[in-house]
């Protein structure tokens, strides 16, 4: 695990400034799998230091609207256009190719609006229920693990599409990326959370399998927005499930 | 409906307009609450605002940050404004700024309830006439925004800032300039923004502009008064 691949998976998970230059496709993109739950911990560590700064003068349904604001502006609101994109396609009762073209059309359907108000409207409340002393570490955890998700998804299914940013990503992908993925992400949330950070990683994973055969029930394979949808819904599961699971393991 | 060499009259008064629609909202505020939950006439609130405005600024809002966000030149981003379909980025957006806004209004302390239901929509329609004076025009295709921005004089900007300090000031007492200066910096700030990225404004940045400055002053006001308890 090269530091400069943490740079990859940095540049292409989030809009933070990185080096120019960086590979944008070959085996760089297959080592930088295995840090992508390193970026959801830089991610969800900017979240946990603005939760803190604006909790001191902000009530919290305030600041809960505003991380989910900044996250939407340091992805560059990446997953979330997956999970548009994602609910226009399924839920379009079409052929797997007219599906797959509905996902590279720019413009949300009704289907993606109704799924993306629910969406924010649902990690909105979840914030809201979260217990203040565990916050930090549950943004740490989430973020986390929902991209490993993602790396599960690229390592373990079928890919979609014969060409396409996924595609760099899954002919890349190999058992190692997805090794050191599950290091990272499962020894975080052990460590923040304990057993119950654990029972997240395998709630992530069952989600991961039960998203994926749903889609290839409906798509060729997975493309780069269903991986963009799975890291959304891991999220929205995970904050929803944490509170719960810590009063149960914690 | 008035022709496009008198549009230009109507800007002093753009900041009353917005006071009127705060009248509205605390008028709807003290019928509704005896009648129904805090949270729903919040949310009745936040609707009403969409509505009273015809969602145009809300429109403004989603096409602008459709267009920012496309990964096109700015002439593109220009056509892509016309464009009436939404796109990823302005979906969030609006969903964002909807739920901030009720988030906000859950979140108004009682005192500065009515100040800040006054106030917000006020500084959001003075933020469109300073925008309007302040920053290039992009089109040039005859239009409402193109007969405003034209006619968008530094005496015209000047009385309704004025308006807008002194409904303030009575609204808040010596926090106005405070409040105004603020406003008048987000203004500022996105427009610096958009600028970065289209070759000028169009009317649907206003739009965007209006909400993000309301959105704003829903929590400036309250923090000026005395802040959250």
């Amino acid at each position: 695990m090269k530091p400069v691949s943490f740079l990859v998976a940095l540049q292409f998970l989030s809009h933070l400034p990185t080096p120019a230059g960086l590979p944008v496709e070959g085996p760089a993109l297959g080592r930088a799998l295995g840090w992508f739950p390193v970026v959801g911990l830089l991610l969800g560590g900017l979240l946990a230091a603005a939760d803190l700064l604006l909790g001191r003068a902000l009530p919290r349904p305030l600041v809960d609207v505003l991380l989910l604001v900044l996250l939407a502006l340091l992805t560059g609101g990446l997953h979330l256009d997956g999970f548009m994109d994602t609910c226009d396609g399924l839920f379009s009762l079409r052929s797997p190719e007219d599906r797959l073209a509905i996902f590279r059309d720019s413009r949300v359907g009704s289907f993606g609006v109704v799924g993306a108000a629910v969406l924010l409207l649902t990690q909105w409340a979840a914030l809201g229920a979260l217990p203040t002393a565990a916050r930090p570490a549950i943004l740490l955890v989430t973020l986390a693990v929902a991209r490993w998700a993602m790396v599960y998804a690229i390592v373990a299914f079928p890919y979609g599409r014969p060409e396409g940013l996924g595609r760099r990503f899954k002919e890349q992908a190999g058992a190692g990326a997805l090794v050191a993925a599950t290091l990272v992400a499962g020894g975080a949330a052990g460590l923040l959370l304990g057993w119950a950070g654990l029972a997240a990683l395998g709630l992530a994973a069952a989600a991961t399998v039960l998203f994926a055969r749903y889609c290839l029930g409906r798509l060729p394979g997975l493309t780069g927005d269903t991986y963009g949808a799975l890291d959304e819904l891991v999220e929205t599961l995970l904050l929803v499930a944490l509170p719960p699971l810590l009063r149960a393991l914690g | 409906m008035a022709r496009a060499e008198q549009l230009g009259e109507a800007l002093p008064y753009f900041p009353a307009v917005g006071l009127s629609l705060g009248v509205l909202l605390v008028a709807l505020d003290l019928v509704l609450r005896p009648l129904l939950a805090p949270t729903v006439v919040d949310a009745l609130l936040v609707g009403a605002l969409v509505v009273l405005s015809g969602a145009l600024h809300l429109d403004g809002l989603v096409d602008t940050c459709d267009a920012v966000c496309a990964p096109v030149t700015p002439e593109a981003r220009l056509a892509l404004m016309r464009d009436s379909r939404a796109h990823d980025a302005g979906t969030a957006a609006a969903c964002l700024l909807l739920l901030g806004k009720l988030a906000a209004l859950q979140a108004l302390p009682a005192a500065a309830r009515w100040p800040t239901l006054l106030a917000a929509p006020l500084l959001a329609r003075w933020a469109i006439v300073a925008a309007y004076w302040a920053y290039p025009y992009a089109r040039s295709t005859p239009g409402a925004s193109l007969a405003l921005k034209a006619q968008a004089t530094t005496r015209r900007a000047l009385a309704a800032t004025l308006f807008t300090l002194a409904a303030l000031a009575l609204l808040l007492g010596l926090a106005a300039p405070l409040v105004l200066a603020a406003a008048g910096l987000t203004v500022h700030a996105l427009a610096t923004l958009i600028r970065a990225r289209l070759p000028g404004l169009t009317g649907d940045t206003y739009g965007a502009i209006a909400e993000l400055t309301e959105a704003l002053a829903l929590v400036l006001v309250p923090l000026t008064l005395g802040g959250y308890a």
